[in-house]
């Protein structure tokens, strides 16, 4: 584990998850990291190689940078094809289901979490952001 | 194949995804963009899905009312506990700021009519509680 100071306050974060949580941290604007972790699979019974998965949580500050954010995120995770970035639903049966603060937004991915953050530092030094929601 | 009056046009859609593609048509500031029944042959390359499989494709047409749709779509995946959504990238990679280039997409297994149901159930009453149905 290593201490990083992203977000305004220091977090501990697995090794390999620290150069994605800052990537982000610098380069998101709607969007936050709520929290972010690793898992190793249990791969005894199996007998295949150890299988490392990640998960990173947002939650959103601006509904309308947020869509910038998605669309470079989504870039980055169609170079890295093991990752995925997700939506779903929050919500209990008992919650409206229009009401867009029960969304859930993640990225996982079972590949290195530090090529993930490569790719977003690479698209965010070449591409300035110069497009604007109308 | 059928054909389909959409908020875009009329397209040619296959038989069994269309129920599903004109209930997300009517979601809040989203309008599909491509879809897939499912293949016994599937060609890859132009994304069909193998047989049992479907998705459909979605840009966002309203910034803001976006929001509302997507919740409703992911409500209606939550209520029929099948299908996933995920964000794609359909564009250049010197883009990556274009937001014209994302999409939402709905990948789910079995019969997509089903989903068009909980999809139509959400956009026609979003008051309706999950648990009523």
């Amino acid at each position: 584990m290593v201490l990083v100071n992203v977000f305004g306050r220091e977090v501990e974060l697995d090794d390999d998850l620290a150069r994605l949580v800052r990537a982000l941290d610098s380069h998101l604007r709607g969007l936050e990291v709520s929290s972010a972790r690793t898992d190793e699979h249990a791969t005894a019974e199996t007998g295949r190689a150890a299988c490392r998965h990640y998960l990173v949580s947002f939650c959103i500050l601006n509904w309308l940078e947020t869509w910038t954010d998605l669309t470079m995120l989504a870039a980055a995770v169609s170079v890295c094809e093991d990752a995925t970035l997700v939506v779903d639903y929050d919500g209990c049966t008992n919650d409206r289901p229009d009401d867009p603060d029960l969304l859930s937004l993640y990225l996982h991915g079972t590949g290195s979490p530090e090529q993930l953050a490569g790719v977003i530092e690479g698209l965010a030094a070449e591409q300035p952001r110069h497009f604007k929601i109308g | 194949m059928i054909r389909v009056e959409l908020s875009g046009g009329e397209v040619e859609l296959d038989d069994n995804i269309a129920r599903l593609v004109r209930a997300c048509d009517q979601l809040p500031g989203l309008s599909t963009t491509s879809s897939c029944g499912g293949h016994e042959s599937p060609n890859a390359e132009h994304g069909q899905q193998p047989l049992g499989q479907f998705y459909v494709s979605l840009c966002v047409a309203n910034w803001w009312e976006a929001w509302r749709g997507l919740t409703m779509l992911t409500a209606a995946t939550f209520m029929r506990c099948e299908g996933n959504l995920c964000f794609r990238y359909d564009g250049p990679q010197n883009r990556p700021d274009d937001l014209r280039f994302l999409r939402v997409e709905l990948h789910g297994t079995g019969d997509p009519d089903r989903l068009a149901k909980f999809v139509e159930y959400v956009v026609d009453d979003p008051a309706h509680h999950t648990a009523s149905n």
